[in-house]
């Protein structure tokens, strides 16, 4: 009974933890302009995600150590630091936009703006970091994140052409009259917030901080094969509600306001209550997640002592490293820069990173060095291959389609 | 030997590369066109902000504060209009359809504030029309 509850858990926080202010603007902004016809993408990145968690996951269960240390000891310091340098700018400029995200929703509930609530939110952010135990912050803020399941309710309250959001989301190819290069900037923006790489850096770090087992195998597969696929739909759930109310009307998403509007026609006042709680729980958490996952990769390459299952005496170094990465992501914020726009390059630069993160997860995947006879069978090889490709297509062409697109416009 | 000569070449054609996205990214679409179609996103999400303050009861501030988003995104495109030249044909009619806006989105703030639902249903129709009128300016470019 105890395990059951254990894994309701743990699937309930991945569902919530899978959102983000990344998935929030991509799937909110693809949704206004091509309804549900990017769904192909969130289901591809959703398969992703799954696929490289499991692999992480069943490294730390067996191996007892994190995705990272391991990279760095597989392929040496040199790949290792390009990975690291790669990783933890992006992870920065996502933790600068999730950041700015919850406080966009501070603005939205009380009417503040944003700049000035910025400081007093990283500073809540490092203080949750130094006092709060890991699993309570990961399993309170990934319940509350649930809220965001407003947004799928709200589809049948807003009364959908459903046979049109159908046919949508079986479209394969960019509407008729739609630029392919910009159809394909919002797939690539929409992938990269699914498979952003501070989930796995994150996902396996955590499991060595709950001290998985090989035992917590079946645990860790539940958890990532149910939590992030419903995490998913959330996200569909919010690109649906965008597609129903702002596609119509030819809106272009450009504000963390346009997105809760479907929400607030469907349910009014209370919509509006339950959208922000958990869009500010899902940035909440994620902020959290970026936030340590900051502090994991600079430790695990350097070889300090990490986490917060030991006192913050002990592991000095990681929590400076994750509170430095705090100062930095609160300056770029404060600069009054538009945390939506640091969003959307925060997804440009993780697609464009991907492959720095993934390929090695895949490789020490197979290495029966570190997993015994738990390497990687056909099928996540398979998979794994096929969204290795996809990853580096997407990293490729990130760069070109933000600057040929103009973002998008 | 070969490292060294094969960093210059990989520097320029990064540079070719980045130099040759930025060129057709400057062709693509002229200002007033992204004024146009910024502007009919905001008067329809200010549309949107007035059916919303239908609902009972509303949520009166993030309304109010979408509603103020919004009119400082037409501050911005005022500023960018002024900023056309002066023979651009289209730069009146975008300054006068840009204080119209205004006027709107200034409007449905005090409706939401007053809780008055008549005017919010009036405002609400006034949007539609200014829609209509940037899609028509949007439809002459």
């Amino acid at each position: 009974m105890k395990r059951l509850a254990g894994l309701t858990i743990g699937v309930l926080s991945a569902i919530g933890g899978f959102v983000d202010v990344g998935d929030i603007v991509a799937n909110a902004s693809a949704g206004a302009r091509y309804g549900l016809g990017l769904a192909w993408v969130v289901v591809l990145g959703v398969i992703g995600i799954c696929a490289f968690a499991e692999m992480s996951g069943r490294l730390v269960a067996v191996s007892g150590r994190p995705v990272y240390d391991v990279i760095r000891e597989r392929l040496g310091p040199r790949m290792a630091l390009a990975n690291l340098v790669a990783s933890f700018a992006t992870t920065l400029l996502t933790l600068a936009a999730q950041i700015g995200g919850v406080a966009l929703v501070i603005h939205l509930a009380a009417g503040i703006p944003h700049v000035i609530v910025v400081a007093p939110v990283a500073i809540g952010l490092w203080l949750l970091i130094w006092f709060v135990k890991f699993e309570r912050l990961e399993q309170a803020i990934g319940l509350a994140g649930l809220a965001v399941a407003v947004f799928v309710v709200a589809i049948w309250r807003l009364d959908p052409d459903w046979s049109a959001l159908a046919g949508q989301a079986t479209s394969l190819t960019a509407p008729a009259g739609e630029p392919v290069p910009t159809y394909l900037y919002y797939a690539v923006t929409l992938f990269a917030a699914a498979m952003t790489p501070y989930s796995v850096f994150f996902f396996s770090s955590g499991g060595v901080e709950e001290r998985w087992t090989p035992g917590d195998l079946a645990k860790e597969r539940l958890t990532t094969l149910i939590g992030f696929p419903i995490g998913g739909i959330l996200s569909l759930g919010i690109a649906a509600c965008a597609a129903i109310v702002m596609q119509p009307l030819g809106i272009g998403v450009g504000s963390l306001g346009q997105v809760v509007l479907p929400v607030i026609l469907a349910f009014g006042l209370a919509g509006a209550i339950v959208a922000l709680f958990g869009f500010f729980a899902v940035m909440t958490g994620a902020a959290l997640e970026t936030g340590m996952s900051c502090g994991y990769m600079v430790a695990q390459y350097f070889g300090w002592s990490w986490g917060k299952r030991l006192p913050p005496k002990r592991a000095a170094r990681f929590h400076a490293a994750v509170a430095c990465s705090i100062l930095l992501a609160l300056l770029i914020v404060q600069t009054g820069v538009d945390p939506v726009m640091v969003t959307e390059l925060s997804l440009i630069g993780a697609a464009a990173a991907l492959p720095l993160t993934y390929l090695p997860v895949l490789i020490v995947a197979n290495d029966r060095q570190y997993l015994g006879d738990r390497v990687n069978g056909r099928l996540s090889n398979a998979v794994g291959l096929i969204m290795l490709v996809v990853v580096v297509v997407a990293a490729v062409a990130a760069i070109p389609l933000l600057i040929t697109t103009g973002m998008g416009a | 030997m070969r490292t060294t000569g094969f960093r210059p070449l990989a520097i320029a054609v990064l540079a070719a590369w980045l130099a040759g996205c930025s060129a057709i990214a400057a062709s693509s679409g002229s200002t007033v066109d992204r004024i146009v179609a910024e502007a009919h996103t905001q008067v329809q999400t200010a549309g949107l902000v007035a059916a919303a303050g239908l609902e009972d009861p509303a949520p009166t501030v993030p309304l109010a504060t979408i509603a103020d988003d919004t009119e400082a995104a037409f501050n911005a495109l005022r500023d960018k209009t002024l900023e056309l030249p002066d023979d651009e044909p289209a730069r009146d009619d975008l300054l006068d359809l840009t204080d119209a806006s205004l006027a709107l989105v200034a409007d449905i703030r005090s409706a939401l504030r007053a809780d008055d639902r008549q005017a919010l249903r009036e405002l609400r129709t006034r949007a539609t029309s200014l829609a209509e009128d940037w899609s028509l300016r949007s439809d002459l470019l």
